[in-house]
């Protein structure tokens, strides 16, 4: 294949993707900025290093690369507030705060800001797999064996993951919209 | 009854809830922003290089590395066919994180809390390496 031609195809599939990879990596990150900067070292890494490969397994390839990537900056953060923990935390702590205060008061109604805010804390709180399975169905609709494809993982285990993983967020989509009525 | 690759309806039911909640479109200045990304990435198609100094190392093993923990063996590290073979799955990030602590003379604490997540709450430096066939070669 020409470069001309490779271009246009790398271009038509990044296209089709970079909205999701965005929004999987926002809600892990829940910072704009840092979502953009995953998706473009992903991007960077993905031409540079797999636009070689099939592309049938271009999407999984490149979801999988901005998970990792994604990761890495949590992972960098973690370690960030360890060092830094008397100051590096305040955001969450903040956070974690309004959850507690929303637990006390049954009665508030939580603004759309404020309902997203609690799903992604209540959606960081998950195990890492369900997380990074439940974005990518949530975000990128993903069918499961692509799910699985990406994640090297049987479809059984996709649903197992998808399933507790509503398990545990639904209690708080319940609350919320019985305060919504 | 739902198939083998679907899933049932109380779990489609909470995923649509969860999607009117958090699935907002970006703004069309970030979509623009990614655009450009893409484009930026599309253009270091023409600027790859042929070959690189560290494909001409490819001997050097992730222990070498650590042992020697220094820039050049880092860079020949990520691109070694050991690490290009895992490049993309979940581990790699973990190698190179623990490559940067181990040049960073970081303590095993540091480690364990760097490594440790919800599956594994309790591993540790030293179960994990000896667990990557990289780091036993």
């Amino acid at each position: 294949m020409s470069l001309d031609l490779k271009k246009q195809s790398l271009n038509r599939f990044l296209a089709e993707v970079e909205t999701s990879a965005f929004k999987i990596s926002r809600c892990m990150l829940r910072d704009e900025e840092a979502a953009l900067d995953v998706v473009q070292d992903a991007m960077f890494k993905f031409v540079q290093k797999y636009s070689d490969k099939p592309h049938a397994e271009w999407k999984a390839l490149f979801f999988r690369i901005v998970q990792n990537k994604t990761k890495d900056v949590l992972r960098k953060r973690k370690l960030k507030n360890k060092i830094f923990g008397w100051f590096g935390s305040e955001e969450y702590e903040e956070l974690l705060s309004q959850k507690s205060d929303f637990g006390n008061n049954p009665e508030m109604i939580l603004s759309a800001e404020q309902m997203q805010t609690e799903l992604q804390i209540s959606m960081q709180a998950l195990p890492n797999k369900q997380q990074e399975v439940l974005h990518l169905r949530l975000f990128e609709q993903m069918k499961l064996e692509s799910i699985a494809q990406t994640m090297e993982i049987s479809i059984g285990s996709v649903k197992t993951h998808l399933s507790r993983a509503m398990q545990k967020l639904k209690p708080l989509l319940n609350e919320h919209s019985q305060e919504t009525v | 009854m739902s198939n083998n690759h679907e899933l049932d309806e109380a779990t489609e039911h909470t995923m649509s809830q969860l999607r009117t909640h958090l699935d907002s479109e970006p703004s069309h200045e970030l979509k623009k922003r990614l655009q450009d990304s893409r484009m930026a990435a599309l253009d270091s198609l023409d600027k790859k290089p042929l070959f690189s100094v560290p494909s001409l190392m490819p001997a050097l093993g992730v222990t070498a590395a650590l042992a020697l923990g220094v820039g050049i063996a880092w860079n020949a590290l990520q691109e070694s066919p050991n690490l290009q073979n895992y490049s993309v799955s979940t581990d790699e990030l973990e190698i190179e994180e623990v490559l940067f602590l181990a040049e960073s003379e970081f303590t095993q604490e540091d480690f364990q809390i760097l490594l440790a997540d919800d599956e594994n709450p309790d591993l540790d430096f030293f179960s994990w390496a000896s667990a990557q066939p990289e780091f036993m070669e």
